[in-house]
């Protein structure tokens, strides 16, 4: 009976360690008092602050909408529209939150909504603002360094989760977020999001079973 | 999959949110029971996977910053007007419907054999309509008013033109609206 017990701590803090390397992983102490003088200089209207705040977080909120939406034509787009309402209410922002915390709120809720409104839309003749022509279809070079088949199967899996749940499940491992923060970024209560992680989990279990 | 107080737990594990003693009680649990041994077997795959992927951060392309910077230029270029003359067609398109809806109303009434004082009451329930509603006695006369309108207007096919015609129409103001408050252009403020 003992021998069959292949489950334990020690397995799993070992692929626990293996996270370490997350989106957020570049953000230090010195970048988040920076941080907060770029919030501080845009919030008083310095649009160049704003491009700072920009180019240090494209990344992390790019992959966010990435791993949301599965596609990076829709993520790119998604990521720009994420800073543009960042810009737009940039005077709600309080600096007791950190921004990349705030960015990532708004990013998931974009994306939510973006994937809300995809399944209740029949026609896309909106969808094809002139920006859209710029961003091409060609994958990234870091996405095709990637084994295909493993890359495609999570991407898979987590479109057959619904939005609620993928962004859970995003913010927890790209993120590495803890339950009070994924709770306080998707703005809901810690028991919401405990028991969307179980449910996307036994999901992702039955999905990977049926694949 | 068959789930008992403790299928949930494994889940908090996986997440770090379990106190060591629950860790414990939790391991000695799966030590019994099989079905929860296959949950977190289950459970077990799919974390693997998703921390496989999750070591790898996409980044957008280069020049994210210029391509942002130009859509916010855009956006600023391409203010609030269109929410404007959507509204203005809004509001003229609803009067005429109305206008339409309270003349065509009105002749129906007088054609049916109905003198101009019919045309006269419907002309006083739209006044009541817009004066409306402070008394709970106001809103059930308007009740009244609408069902008996409603009952005589059913039987004109005229009417139902009309119905499928408004609602046609309301769908599509509803369509256009949800179009335009798709850009949030509209509360950016020019701090250029
Ligand atoms: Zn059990």
């Amino acid at each position: 009976m003992n021998n069959t017990l292949t489950f334990g701590q020690q397995s799993f803090m070992n692929s626990s360690v293996a996270t370490k390397q997350t989106a957020e992983q570049h953000v230090t102490p010195e970048m988040q008092a920076q941080e907060q003088v770029w919030a501080m200089a845009a919030q008083k209207g310095d649009s160049a602050a704003f491009m700072n705040i920009v180019d240090a977080y494209q990344r992390p909120v790019y992959n966010l909408c990435y791993r949301m939406l599965g596609d990076t034509t829709e993520a790119e787009d998604a990521a720009q529209e994420t800073f543009l309402r960042a810009y737009t209410k940039l005077k709600t922002y309080n600096a007791d939150r950190k921004l990349s915390s705030w960015l990532l709120s708004i990013a998931s809720h974009y994306c939510i909504d973006r994937l809300r409104k995809k399944r209740y839309q029949m026609v896309s003749w909106d969808e094809l603002p002139p920006w859209q022509a710029v961003a091409d279809k060609k994958p990234q070079p870091e996405e095709a360094a990637l084994t295909h088949e493993r890359h495609d199967t999570v991407h898979q899996l987590l479109d057959t989760l619904p939005e609620d749940y993928r962004a859970a499940t995003v913010l927890r491992y790209w993120y590495e977020m803890s339950y009070d923060e994924i709770a306080e970024t998707l703005e809901t209560s810690v028991s919401a999001i405990k028991s969307r992680l179980f449910r996307a989990r036994q999901m992702l279990a039955e999905a990977v079973e049926t694949q | 999959m068959m789930n008992d107080k403790y299928t949930e737990k494994i889940s908090e594990w996986f997440d770090n949110e379990l106190n060591p003693d629950e860790v414990a009680e939790l391991q000695a649990h799966l030590a019994g029971c099989s079905t929860c041994r296959q949950t977190y077997e289950s459970m077990q795959h799919v974390h693997t996977l998703l921390l496989g992927a999750a070591a790898h951060v996409a980044a957008p392309d280069q020049g994210f910053v210029q391509r942002f910077e130009s859509r916010l230029a855009w956006r600023q270029a391409h203010k609030p007007w269109h929410i404007w003359v959507a509204l203005g067609a809004l509001l003229v398109g609803t009067l005429l419907f109305w206008s339409a809806w309270a003349i065509s109303g009105g002749l129906l009434l007088v054609n049916a054999g109905g003198s101009a004082l019919d045309a006269n009451v419907l002309y006083q329930g739209v006044m009541i309509i817009f004066e409306s509603a402070a008394s709970l006695r106001t809103f059930v006369n308007i009740c009244l008013l609408l069902w008996k309108t409603g009952l005589f207007l059913i039987s004109q096919p005229l009417i139902w033109l009309l119905i499928i015609t408004s609602v046609c129409a309301t769908w599509l103001w509803l369509r256009i609206l949800q179009l335009l408050s798709r850009r949030p252009a509209k509360s950016i403020e020019l701090t250029l």
